[in-house]
């Protein structure tokens, strides 16, 4: 029975059955003090991480089975598959070694990756870790570790699963932690051990005297949150166990490191693979960039092409046996019928012969030049950022390459404020006490009339004095003493015992201490929040002064906190802290009812005053705005902070300008009064505009999260629509109080609404962004002060705002220009050699005979042309970079995937084309007369001399096109071209000697020396190369006068001539 | 993605510098959380700063324009034209007469021989039409003369017939178990293999020719098949055949190969010509070389006047539409007589040189308005062409697709 539920469960027919809790017995020993009960244990995974994809034995099967999953690569397959069941007109060769050589290049770059993982994962899984196993302690490696084990963990180690804090080597069990790994916090952390177990320090006293059972939720990827219980019960005693509340406050995650504690020890309950860290370390949704949508379409496109060109074949090759003389006449060769199979086959066939038409190596070739490509994003300079404070060096890092180009195709940006154009760096710069404001000269309080400092305090007075020691208490540091004036030139220490600290959280917007002062015992509330929330919770204080002067300071740019405190009553207190204790205990409803405990507290409150904050613009916001939205680029600033401060944030950024006019949609309260807004809004500027077409463009847009709530819900499609298109006639939109949802909203219904479909970007450095950075097409991160969530989760990320102008003027620029070269370039190097066969096919009767050997076949993707692309992919910059920086306006001119349009498309097929047809008919024009033109007359150009004459002519004409549309000729584009020269001519040879006797196709022996001693080969092909490149050479004339003509003076700093 | 394990976030502490392992295992769980990608003090991760790494280096960034282009194809139009000129020059010291005979008429009753030799059978027959054609030879031809056939609408170039042979049987490695490629003449009736077998082999040209010089009465030209083959075909291509046990002609052949060369296909030069498949469907094959002795009347070449040449018409082309010549002519430092080469040159120079006037009156066109042109600036290919581009690649038209 067990058996067969289990064979069920396995073969996924039945659920496994799952309890609502983990359990867990600690160190495995039995709750029960019963020795015969046998101890039932679930079975958990190991504390194995694996972030590595394949084992040595899967490798080549799942690496094989993903590789196939790609369009291309299983298209290619067939087509091999087709070569070796029909009558193949090529040797089945050209496709499998191309696509074996694909496959392995993917392979051994996905090998190579996975190495690194699986390297990564052995130095984590063989680190050595103390676990107290049985009576003793005992060190194995971290993977060994089981849930339940209880695990020691010394100073500055790092904890190798996620614990449960038993002990410490603390007489309080408290310990101290650092998380700068999981969310990048580097302060410290304390983390409280279970009340019960805080004196079983030793390896005996866990040994003897725990017996536990701890119950806690299932894994969870919330680092922030854990709910549990533990039931104790002490070996000497035998009554009812006791129940100890469990919560975050208790738990050591993996990742975090143990700081100014000697050891602790916990014991394990999420390992390996469920440790929160794995859990939060999984990555999101696959991108496809707008290059690679295009490039889809085009791919489509040629396929249906093949078909065509091939059907066509098809039917000329029986037109031609049942109709012209030539064919039907010709008693010289093997008769055929036109049977249905054979019909197939030779539609086959022709599919086969024309299947370079698709190219196999695209593909590869874009990963590898996306994936170099972004090695040199990440070893720019100008992106590198040193922390003057800190000292922390971050690079820019490319967290993908698949979207490199896509930073070339930015439309909208949408940046958060705080952290991100600013330096989230807080200094205190004014306050208000009292109906009075402050503000602080050179470190000195000065009180201010009409925004001027008038005289230095020297003496506090009664209000002020409270002021700040509310200031000094309540923060969650806990530091309990503060030093007050005494009233008489001196000073007295005054100290407070912390109670509870009532933590921040984004609901409530307040944080709280409840102290009790140790000299009269008196319990006081501390509370300090955003005005919003905390004019709700006071009652009396100078309310007024507060709403004026946060109003004044916010217009200022100054970010705002309301100080406020009540004395709780004793009685009042007891309450709270009972309530507080219940929730604990209640694994189920703990949050609801300690919101519910807070605001019992939290109200009547005594505004005593707010505090100023200034939080500066980061250097070159500024210009990079401008740049940014000189290049086409609309920027959004989406912030959670008050409208009057990001308003004023946006004008010092340069977001909005004086001469804007400001529309604001505000504090609605129902979707028609957003419509109303949005329509009257749309009428100003229709109003305004003065039928001057820039008009538009002097206005911008202010909407906050209440209103905005109405305006991008999902079921208001009209009002939506409405209110992109009043966006889209303004130049510049804040949006100010956003929660994240709302942020992600607003760039998902950019992305979704705006026709034609633009490319958006978001910036962020907090957690708040990171729903934002994923929605957007390209998501960049910058490492912030606020944790590493945003830098993690996004597809780029630095340190800086200023960087995403290079990263988008420059990289993102070149990348697109690049790949759109590459992608054009492949296609048509494609076209230019596989024409020919269909040329060829008119003069061989459309017998569907190969103008090109096999060798041709296979090599031509492989080694022939794919070097210099590859490097061109790499290191071009078609203009001078300074260019880029100094006219942002280019970039305008590759917006909207510029350079792959059907009509460019055309272009490079339709030289393509050209090329084919000088190349085949330029060598048919001269052996046609007279096919006798060897150094002696006895030298006559066969089938395989003809077809290899022609494919020098395309290789020459395709490599030196890339020369011509090659803007930067450099080291590595010269030594590609040497590369690709040089080995062409040995793997020519060799074939050319050895005869290689692929699938019995052997009629090349000696052609590729024989033509090549002939002077005449050499003068068709000069002549042939001249006549082909023409057009090339018009057109680059044509494109650079454009350019030259457009240009403006380049400075180029003296350092960098 | 590659980033090799980077230790981050390591702030090193003042505390922390009695521990020297807590960096490699916070390195290594950082690795496990997908790397940020900073470093700690200790390491340094400042990127390298050479040219190479920071993307600038040096490079030649050309920019072509009508005042750069136009010297550049005057360069390449005198260079063609000298080359297609010269190329021209050299062509017309090659002397060639064709001589088509596909109509020549049987001698005595002058039936057309084409009416006779019309149908495979009379191929495989082994019949001979024989008849006679008369041509004057106004010039001589001076050097060593060669004499081919040339055939057209042949298409030696159909796959089915490219790939019917068998190259291991032709170098003398394989003398049984042929090629399938070989397939219908791979075995004969009597299952023997058919040596050379396939196609190619089967269809031989086997017109004979015999050419004489009216001299008063008629002198045969003498002629030699050797050296006609391309010679390393001869040494690599083709091989010795021990011996022709169990082995049958090719259908269509009067003899067998044991009989054309019993040593094997490497003494068969006319062999190796024709299995040098034509890449198009009209092509011309060496038949044979003129013997230049010293002493004789050919010593300088072929001299001037009437010659009549013996025909023995056995290889039908009405069928197909084709037609056989017969041609007579001297090689030079490239080869045969080919114009088209030449041609080809000049016709590429003279573009060129078209282009480089436009393009060189446009440049001094705009030169001499420099006062008064409004588009001072602009180069002047960018405002011709700008309105050309649009016509030429019907750009609205062709973005409706896009």
């Amino acid at each position: 029975m067990g058996c067969f539920e289990k064979l069920l469960t396995f073969s996924g027919l039945k659920r496994p059955v799952v309890s609502e809790f983990r359990t867990i017995y600690v160190n495995h020993k039995p709750l029960g003090s019963s020795r015969d009960q046998p101890l039932i244990e679930e079975k958990y995974p190991s504390n194995r991480i694996i972030t590595s994809r394949y084992t040595i034995l899967s490798f080549p099967v799942k690496n094989l089975l993903e590789q196939f999953t790609r369009v291309a690569n299983f298209y290619f397959l067939i087509v091999a598959v087709l070569q070796l069941v029909i009558d193949t007109p090529v040797s089945p060769a050209t496709s499998i070694i191309p696509l074996v050589f694909v496959l392995g290049v993917t392979a051994v770059k996905q090998a190579y990756e996975d190495f690194l993982r699986h390297r990564a994962d052995d130095r984590v899984n063989n680190t050595p870790v103390h676990v107290i196993s049985g009576d003793s302690m005992a060190r194995i490696k971290a993977h060994e570790i089981r849930v339940g084990d209880v695990v020691r963990v010394h100073k500055n180690e790092s904890f190798p699963c996620d614990l449960i804090l038993l002990a410490s080597s603390e007489e309080s069990g408290e310990c101290s932690i650092t998380t700068a790994n999981l969310d990048g916090e580097t302060n410290l952390k304390t983390v409280y051990s279970v009340e019960e177990t805080k004196r079983l320090q030793t390896v005996e006293a866990v040994c003897r005297q725990l017996r536990a059972k701890i119950s806690c939720e299932h894994p969870t990827s919330d680092l922030y949150k854990f709910k549990g219980n533990m039931l104790l019960r002490r070996q000497r005693r035998s009554e009812k166990p006791e129940k100890v509340p469990l919560s975050a406050k208790n738990m050591l995650l993996r990742g975090a490191v143990l700081r100014n504690t000697e050891f602790v020890q916990g014991v394990a309950i999420y390992t390996g693979q469920e440790t929160k860290m794995q859990l939060n370390s999984q990555r999101g949704r696959s991108k496809k960039s707008v290059v690679e949508k295009r490039l889809d379409r085009f791919l489509l496109c040629f396929m249906v092409f093949l078909l065509v060109e091939s059907a066509f074949c098809t039917v000329m090759k029986w037109v031609y046996v049942s109709v012209d003389a030539g064919i039907s006449g010709a008693w010289y060769l093997p008769s055929e019928s036109a049977q249905p199979w054979r019909v197939v086959q030779d539609f086959l066939g022709f599919v086969v012969l024309f299947n370079y038409l698709i190219p196999i190596s695209l593909y590869v070739t874009i990963e590898l030049q996306k994936f170099l490509g972004s090695i040199f994003f990440e070893f720019d300079l100008e992106m590198y950022f040193e922390d003057p404070e800190t000292g922390e060096k971050f690079r820019a890092k490319a967290n993908t390459s698949d979207l490199n180009e896509e930073l070339g195709q930015v439309q909208y940006l949408f940046s958060d404020k705080t952290g991100t154009l600013t330096e989230n760096r807080m200094t205190f710069r004014m306050c208000s006490i009292n109906g009075n404001t402050y503000c602080d000269v050179d470190g000195q309080l000065w009180l201010t009339e009409e925004g001027a400092a008038t005289h230095q305090c020297q003496q506090l007075n009664e209000a002020e004095l409270k002021f700040f020691t509310v200031l000094a208490l309540c923060h969650t540091n806990g530091v309990s003493s503060v030093t007050v004036p005494d009233g008489h030139g001196g000073f007295v220490l005054q100290q407070y015992r912390v109670l509870q600290v009532l933590e921040f959280d984004s609901d409530r917007k307040c944080m709280s201490v409840i102290l009790q002062r140790c000299t009269d015992g008196s319990y006081w509330l501390l509370t300090k929040g955003a005005e919003t929330s905390m004019l709700e919770k006071c009652s009396h204080g100078d309310r007024d002064a507060v709403v004026k002067h946060s109003g004044d300071f916010a217009v200022e740019g100054l970010r705002v906190l309301v100080i406020a405190c009540k004395e709780l009553s004793p009685a009042l207190y007891q309450q709270m802290a009972a309530q507080l204790l219940a929730a604990n205990q209640d694994v189920a409803n703990r949050e609801a009812l300690t919101v519910e405990a807070y605001r019992v507290v939290e109200r009547d409150l005594e505004a005593l005053g707010l505090t100023a904050i200034e939080d500066e613009l980061q250097t070159g916001v500024r210009e990079t705005i401008t740049d940014l939205r000189a290049a086409g680029i609309q920027v959004w600033i989406l912030t959670g902070d008050k409208r009057e401060t990001a308003e004023n944030i946006s004008l010092s950024a340069g977001h909005f300008d004086d001469t804007m006019q400001r529309i604001r949609i505000v504090e609605q309260q129902s979707q028609a009064g957003c419509l109303a807004e949005v329509r009257r809004g749309r009428e100003e500027i229709s109003a305004g505009d003065g039928g001057y077409q820039q008009a538009g463009r002097r206005y911008c847009l202010v909407v906050d999260g209440q209103s905005l709530q109405f305006l991008v819900a999902e079921n208001s499609a009209e009002l939506k629509a409405e209110f992109l298109a009043l966006c889209q006639l303004t130049s510049a939109v804040l949006c100010c109080r956003c929660t994240p949802l709302q942020k992600a909203r607003v760039v998902a219904m950019v992305r979704n609404g705006v026709e034609p479909k633009p490319v958006t970007c978001a910036i962020g450095d907090g957690a708040n962004d990171v729903s934002m950075i994923r929605e957007a097409h390209v998501g960049v991160g910058l490492y912030g002060k606020e944790g590493r969530a945003a830098a993690l989760n996004s597809d780029y990320a630095f340190a800086r705002f200023q960087f995403l102008r290079k990263a988008l003027l420059f990289h993102g620029h070149l990348y697109y220009v690049r790949l759109a070269t590459l992608v054009q370039y492949f296609f048509y190097k494609n076209v230019a050699f596989i024409t020919a066969e269909l040329f060829y096919a008119f003069h061989s009767g459309f017998s569907a005979q190969s103008l090109y050997d096999t060798i041709y076949l296979t090599i031509y993707n492989m080694t022939m042309t794919s070097l210099p692309i590859l490097l061109f992919g790499i290191f071009e910059q078609h203009v001078h970079r300074y260019r880029l920086y100094q006219e942002p306006e280019l970039y305008i001119t590759i917006a909207s995937n510029r350079l792959l349009w059907w009509r460019d498309l055309l272009i490079w097929c339709a030289l393509g084309l050209w090329h084919s047809v000088c190349c085949h008919y330029g060598v048919v024009a001269v052996l046609a007369v007279n096919d006798q033109m060897g150094i002696n007359a006895t030298f006559n150009y066969g089938v395989f001399e003809f077809g290899a004459l022609v494919v020098q002519c395309v290789m020459i004409c395709v490599t030196l096109r890339l020369v011509l549309v090659t803007y930067s000729i450099n080291v590595p584009t010269l030594i590609g071209l040497v590369v690709t020269v040089v080995g062409f001519i040995l793997v020519m040879s060799v074939y050319n000697i050895i005869g290689v006797n692929f699938f019995a196709f052997n009629n090349f022996l000696w052609v590729y020396f024989d033509i090549n001693k002939q002077p005449v080969s050499w003068l068709i092909m000069l002549v042939l190369t001249a006549v082909s490149l023409t057009p090339d050479l018009l057109l680059k004339c044509l494109h650079d006068s454009r350019n030259k003509a457009s240009m403006k003076e380049l400075q180029v700093p003296e350092a960098d001539m | 993605m590659l980033e090799p394990v980077e230790d981050s976030q390591a702030v090193v502490r003042p505390e922390d510098d009695d521990n020297i392992d807590d960096e490699d295992l916070e390195g290594a769980n950082n690795s496990a959380a997908a790397g940020a990608g900073n470093a700690s003090g200790a390491t340094s991760n400042r990127p390298p700063s050479s040219a190479f790494h920071q993307q600038k280096l040096p490079a030649w960034q050309p920019l072509l324009t009508a005042g750069t282009v136009f010297p550049v194809f005057l360069i390449m139009s005198i260079a063609f034209i000298c080359l297609g000129v010269a190329l021209l020059l050299a062509n017309s010291n090659i002397s060639e007469l064709s001589i088509d005979y596909t109509d020549c008429k049987r001698i005595g009753d002058r039936t057309p021989c084409a009416n006779l030799v019309k149908k495979p059978e009379f191929y495989s027959n082994y019949s001979v039409c024989q008849c006679r054609l008369e041509f004057k030879l106004d010039k001589p031809m001076t050097g060593q003369v060669y004499a081919y056939y040339a055939l057209t609408n042949f298409h030696q170039n159909h796959r089915k017939y490219v790939k019917s042979h068998d190259r291991m049987q032709l170098s003398g490695r394989r003398y049984s178990d042929l090629d399938a490629e070989c397939e219908p003449y791979r075995t004969s009736a009597d299952g023997k293999w058919i040596a050379p077998c396939g196609a190619v082999a089967n269809s031989l040209f086997n017109d004979t020719f015999k050419l004489m010089r009216r001299v008063g009465s008629l002198e045969t030209v003498p002629w030699t098949v050797k050296g006609i083959s391309w010679s390393a075909d001869v040494a690599r291509k083709y091989g010795r055949v021990d011996t022709w046990n169990g082995t049958a002609k090719p259908p269509n052949w009067a003899v067998p190969e044991s009989a054309r060369s019993p040593i094997g296909y490497t003494g068969d030069e006319e062999l190796q010509v024709w299995m040098t498949v034509a890449a198009l469907p009209t092509f011309r094959k060496l038949h044979r070389r003129l013997i230049h002795s010293d002493k004789s009347a050919y010593a300088e070449g072929l001299p001037a006047g009437n010659y009549s040449l013996l025909v023995n018409y056995s290889y039908p082309v009405a069928g197909f539409g084709g037609t056989k010549s017969f041609v007579l002519a001297t090689a030079g430092l490239l080869g045969g007589r080919n114009a088209g080469l030449g041609g080809l040159a000049i016709a590429v120079g003279c573009l060129h040189l078209a282009l480089c006037c436009a393009l060189a009156m446009l440049h001094t066109h705009a030169k001499r308005n420099r006062e008064t042109d409004p588009y001072y600036g602009m180069d002047p290919l960018h405002r011709a062409l700008c309105t050309c581009q649009e016509i030429i690649f019907l750009g609205s038209v062709i973005n409706m697709f896009g």
